[in-house]
């Protein structure tokens, strides 16, 4: 479970959380969605205890994430929206590297590997070093890290970007029937289509702000869009898409 | 516009030149958080530190104007504080601008763009020399106004082109050295040979500074004269020495000569960098981004029962890995073999490394060694904390890993990779020169306790997870110099209180179970240091 009161986070001043109440429950994919600088990345670093709020609570599994960080930390995986590796170290290296990070069984934690690795199709380029590896397969290299130690909560920021169209079909699947198996899941994403398709409800925050929650017919519902695309635009302040293309390419015949 | 014109003759376009020279040095100050005003308080601290590099070199300008001020001879004088300025101009572009010339870094970012090669190489020479004659003028402008004073005006005059044509000259070596690797060597096998050169290059900077700080005590120097002979035509210093004896009015083929052997090398390294090795630049360093590394796997390593599992086992992979494969950590550790080992051939020299049991017999060459196995595990740790993989932390940040365990594993495998191999050389040395084996074994077994107590010292004044904050360009040649000082200054008083512990069995083991005691005791403060750290600590990258 992944549950925030009051959350409030701040810069130097400047507020990037604000009043966050947020609840995922078991077995629930919570889409968790936003325009750029809207506060997601900074509520997730607190909720994986990157960072900590000003105010407010945060529980994650159970946990306080501020007293409670380590028990935090057992429970959640986490895939970052800019994960960045060790490129010095092989696959396998990073994922022995993780293990121990967590005190998996050496034993036990080698056969999960292997597992893994073979899931995301790394298994023939496990031994090379990460500097080698394309944007996806290091993608799938910080996707399978999140997995190995068999999280309660998964939080992830971005974790189709750069996955080809196969992978990114058995990452879905695999959300899909870890969420039957009762893990809540966090799941931040630009891309809607696989939000509307994967996520059993949706929360939407700008300016740091919560702007509403509810399934996505919900959503669509009450602002009267007829696509989550449509709704998120309205409820987020854009103005009308086709409006400010047009007056940017009218600007650039005029420079 | 004339400027312009200058850098077109060159092929450098000069309005690319001056905007990415401009761009390095904000990014570089940004990185040591000078430039960014939001980061608060962190800026005072940047500032603090900044203060601090001005009253080091300050402080070390201070003691070449004593120098200077003392010498009765100009010729000796003005080699000393040249040799100076080259050892520390080549030390700084050794441990801190070495990637500036070898490394691809911001070709993905510029590779692209229409920037031609010599632009792109005139851009980071330029970053080069604006930190080496920063340097330079702040360790310098002291012994200038000991020339003024004590020789008069055109001699002073004379010493402020010398030092900066020496300083200019130096910095331009080292990078025509990295460039011509870049340009002669393929790809593939850059990395190593690069990890080679600087092992090698080390050498000779750091030899050079033994046999300067041979010649360098102060007592002998007032009385001392340096010869001239066409012998010193090979020490470099020696030539821009001869600018201030043309400026004294001496005006003999032994002061022509040196003068224009150096002109002729600054025209040398000209040519060399304004021909194809910066006409070739861009091709190469693309090479390098587009090089892959061996099809072979990598070495599968059985864990040491020490790092087999947890924090201890996930620090020794990365530490290991990042040593094989981070080539500035490897560039990093590779300069401090050659100036420790440098200290340990000076104990040899001077021969005195006595047995330490007995009083008065105790020689100079003891606190050699007693300095290179202090320095050695000091220098080693400040290596660890730094690199550019420190976003790559994030994974310390978001897993239960224990931070104490993280630190102390770092400290460990310190110990157990690099130190102990070192101390058993050490050890080898020691027992070559004695007589007796019991008083080196115990005598080593001292020595291992204060070296690893010496680390343990550094790790508790900052307890930082590995690899885990930005490379901050000009911080580790500060760092080396001023660890060079306070180390030489403790290292020459210890090897004089040995025979204090070493007066009977009863003292020798409780001065041992007082070094045990005191380790056990720090390993206790430095992880309530840790603990009380970590309640506040946030990801930084």
């Amino acid at each position: 479970m992944i549950l925030t009161e009051h959350l409030f986070k701040d810069y130097n001043g400047k507020p990037a959380v604000i009043d966050l109440n947020l609840r995922a429950e078991p077995g629930e994919i919570l889409g968790f969605l936003g325009p750029n600088g809207a506060g997601k990345s900074t509520t997730v670093k607190i909720l994986t205890g990157l960072i900590q709020p000003a105010s407010g609570r945060a529980l994650v599994a159970g946990f306080d994430v501020v007293s409670q960080p380590l028990e935090v930390k057992k429970r959640v995986g986490y895939v970052p929206e800019t994960p960045a590796l060790y490129d010095s170290l092989t696959a396998t290296e990073y994922l022995e590297l993780v293990s121990c990070l967590h005190h998996l069984d050496p034993k036990s934690s080698a056969t999960r590997r292997s597992e893994l690795l073979d899931l995301f199709g790394l298994a023939t380029v496990a031994g090379q070093r990460l500097h080698e590896f394309s944007k996806g397969m290091r993608q799938k290299v910080v996707l399978a890290a999140a997995l190995i130690h068999r999280p309660d909560v998964l939080i992830l920021d971005e974790p189709l970007d750069g996955l080809d169209a196969n992978t990114a079909m058995v990452v879905k699947e695999l959300l899909k029937k870890m969420a039957s198996q009762g893990k809540t899941i966090m799941f931040s994403s630009h891309i809607l289509e696989v939000v509307e398709r994967i996520c059993t409800r949706i929360f939407i925050i700008n300016h740091g702000r919560q702007v509403t929650s509810g399934t996505s017919a919900e959503i669509r519902d009450a602002v009267g869009a007829s696509t989550l695309e449509e709704a998120f635009s309205r409820l987020t302040g854009v103005r009308d898409v086709g409006q400010v293309t047009a007056d940017f390419l009218a600007s650039l015949e005029r420079v | 516009m004339r400027l312009a014109r200058l850098f077109e003759a060159f092929g450098v376009d000069y309005d690319h030149w001056k905007m990415l020279t401009k761009t390095a040095l904000r990014i570089d100050l940004r990185a040591s958080r000078l430039g960014a005003a939001h980061f608060g308080h962190q800026e005072v601290k940047a500032y603090a530190q900044l203060i601090g590099q001005f009253l080091f070199y300050s402080f070390m300008g201070a003691g070449i104007a004593f120098v200077v001020w003392l010498t009765r001879d100009l010729f000796l004088a003005g080699t000393i504080a040249l040799s100076y300025v080259m050892f520390m101009v080549a030390t700084a572009a050794l441990l801190d601008h070495n990637a500036a010339i070898a490394s691809p870094d911001d070709h993905a970012i510029l590779g692209f763009r229409p920037v031609t090669s010599r632009t792109y190489f005139a851009a980071r020479l330029a970053n080069v020399l604006v930190y080496t004659t920063a340097m330079t003028t702040v360790f310098s402008y002291l012994p200038i106004v000991s020339f003024f004073l004590r020789y008069g005006g055109s001699v002073g005059l004379a010493a402020v082109v010398a030092i900066y044509i020496a300083s200019v000259s130096t910095a331009l070596l080292m990078v025509v050295a990295y460039g011509w690797l870049v340009r002669t060597v393929g790809p593939q096998r850059l990395k190593r040979v690069l990890s080679y050169v600087q092992f090698l290059l080390s050498f000779v900077v750091y030899g050079g500074y033994f046999m300067l700080s041979r010649v360098l005590q102060v007592g002998v120097v007032a009385q001392l004269e340096l010869p001239k002979s066409p012998w010193l035509l090979l020490f470099p210093p020696a030539w821009f020495a001869s600018y201030l004896e043309l400026a004294s009015g001496r005006a003999s083929a032994l002061e022509i000569i040196p003068v224009l052997a150096s002109l002729v090398v600054i025209a040398a390294l000209a040519t060399a960098l304004s021909g194809r090795l910066s006409l070739e630049y861009a091709d190469r360093l693309a090479a390098l981004t587009t090089v892959s590394a061996p099809a072979a796997p990598a070495r599968a390593r059985r864990p040491g029962f020490l790092f087999a599992r947890d924090e201890a086992r996930a620090v020794a992979l990365l530490v290991r890995s990042q040593f094989r494969n981070d080539l500035k950590f490897r560039m990093g550790v590779l300069t401090i073999l050659p100036l420790t080992i440098v200290y340990l051939l000076m104990g040899l020299q001077d021969g005195g490394i006595g047995d330490p049991f007995v009083e008065g017999d105790v020689g100079q060459g003891m606190s050699m060694i007693t300095i290179a196995v202090m320095m050695f595990p000091t220098m080693l740790k400040l290596n660890l904390s730094r690199s550019d993989a420190y976003r790559a932390s994030w994974i310390f940040f978001a897993t239960p890993a224990d931070r104490v365990r993280v630190v102390q594993s770092s400290k460990n495998i310190l110990v157990v990779t690099f130190l102990l191999p070192y101390l058993a050389l050490v050890g080898l040395v020691l027992a070559y020169f004695s007589t007796n084996v019991l008083h080196v074994a115990v005598h080593l077994l001292v020595i291992t306790l204060v070296s690893h107590l010496v680390l343990q010292i550094v790790t508790f004044v900052e307890p930082e997870l590995p690899f885990a904050k930005p490379m901050v360009k000009g911080s580790a040649s500060t760092r080396v110099f001023g660890i060079i000082v306070l180390v030489v200054i403790v290292a020459s008083v210890l090897p004089h209180l040995a025979p204090l512990i070493y007066r009977s069995t009863a003292v020798t083991v409780a001065g041992i179970a007082g070094l045990v005691l005191l380790s056990l005791l720090i390993d206790r403060f430095t992880r309530l240091r840790i603990e009380a750290q970590t309640a506040g600590l946030e990801f930084e990258g």
